[in-house]
């Protein structure tokens, strides 16, 4: 029997992705295999499962360019640089990749990375792991989530009828007093330095009785969170999360950065 | 390139490795080219270093995290490549959190024994996620890095 290389068959199994082969591509594959990428939040296993991932893929048209691939033993690294396109069939039309609201530019756009393969002794791909920024990728694809707080105001429209006075003083506020059980669990003051054309300065003091939501400075704040208005009605209205606002840089956090993660659910706004 | 430059190309990241464990600066300037080719998802891609500007990026990351250490899982030589599969873990001394982060490193070697150019591929968004901090703070601990 001959051998297969490791290298051959990885080659092998980017041929089959660049042509939207999955009925090839899964026939590379072990029965167990597994894949794991940082934009996905769990490694996927087993060949039904990589092909409802693939299936995401349908309509992206994938060029790739191996930049380096070597091998010792059964592993194989390689740096790959791959042209993606996303057809779309209008400008401006929403797409879903892995949980994420896409809206794609409709323009080739380029991803690099790397990637280490295993090949196990019956020539089958057992295992692949990828390396690469999920920030960069997830703009690139058009995540509504990872855009720039600019692309996001253009894109994002629905949002209009909200603005901070209103989600603090009206929504929150209401919110509070429909559930005191929340502000009960807080102690201290919250502090919110809001930007833009309608931002301003409020807080939350959770120690007060009755009306808790005031706008203004207060010098006792214990914790000061800072955002674009936008950026506050995005999460506000569950189109930009928590983790994501606070890993781009679009939510500043000063001081008790327990009050600031237990405040997620006195801003639990309409999505 | 022969078996012997394949060998001689791992022998230095080898030692760029097991130098930055031990927060060599000295050793780690001395193993990069004058200009070194640095690409690095945080801080874009072909930007060129000298010796002292590496090291002053190095000095920034060795005050920043202290006990940063990169575990190697995988090490493969093709000619004046090496790519390094590696476990990175390490504290920030700024907040006390800590991150553990699977990283893959491709250096490039020349004929002096010099890494000419290296590559890191690793997600922001984990590393953020972990130290619970933004890019902004991030870059400011840093300092001007490379």
């Amino acid at each position: 029997m001959t051998k297969v290389e490791p290298e051959e068959v990885v080659k092998k199994y980017i041929a089959a992705k660049d042509r939207n082969d999955w009925d090839a591509l899964v026939k590379l594959l072990d029965p167990d295999f597994i894949s794991s990428d940082p934009s996905i939040p769990e490694p996927v296993k087993g060949i039904e499962p990589i092909r409802q991932y693939l299936d995401m893929l349908t309509d992206v048209e994938m060029k790739t360019r191996i930049l380096s691939m070597m091998s010792k033993g059964d592993t194989v690294g390689a740096e790959l640089e791959v042209t993606c396109l996303i057809k779309i069939k209008h400008p401006g039309e929403k797409g879903e990749f892995a949980g994420h609201t896409i809206i794609p530019s409709g323009r080739p756009f380029k991803v690099t990375f790397a990637k280490f393969y295993r090949v196990n002794s019956k020539g089958l791909l057992a295992e692949e792991r990828e390396y690469s920024d999920t920030i960069t990728k997830m703009r690139a694809l058009g995540a509504q989530e990872y855009a720039d707080s600019d692309e996001q105001a253009v894109t994002s429209t629905a949002t209009s009828d909200f603005s901070p006075k209103i989600i603090l003083e009206e929504k929150v506020a209401r919110n509070l007093k429909a559930h005191p059980e929340l502000a009960q669990k807080l102690h201290g003051v919250c502090q919110f330095d809001i930007t833009g054309p309608k931002g301003g300065k409020w807080y939350i003091d959770f120690d007060q009785a009755g009306d808790v939501v005031a706008g203004g400075n207060n010098p006792d704040a214990t914790c000061t969170i800072s955002m674009k208005d936008d950026n506050l009605v995005a999460f506000f209205t569950g189109k930009l999360s928590a983790e994501m606002a606070f890993v781009t840089g679009k939510l500043k956090i000063k001081g008790d950065m327990a009050m600031a993660s237990a405040l997620r659910e006195v801003l639990k706004g309409e999505s | 390139m022969n078996q012997v430059d394949d060998l001689k190309a791992q022998e230095v990241v080898r030692k760029f490795f097991e130098a930055g464990n031990k927060q060599d600066l000295e050793t780690l300037a001395s193993l990069v080219a004058p200009s070194l080719i640095v690409n690095n998802p945080l801080f874009g891609q072909g930007n060129v270093a000298s010796r002292e500007v590496f090291k002053a990026s190095l000095n920034n990351m060795s005050k920043a995290f202290p006990d940063i250490n990169m575990h190697v899982v995988n090490m493969i030589t093709q000619g004046d490549t090496v790519v390094t599969e590696e476990l990175e873990i390490g504290t920030l001394l700024a907040n006390g959190r800590s991150y553990k982060m699977p990283v893959c490193v491709v250096m490039r070697v020349n004929d002096q024994g010099q890494i000419y150019e290296t590559h890191n591929y690793w997600d922001t968004r984990t590393l953020f996620d972990q130290l619970q901090i933004d890019l902004e703070t991030y870059s400011k601990i840093l300092g001007k890095a490379v």
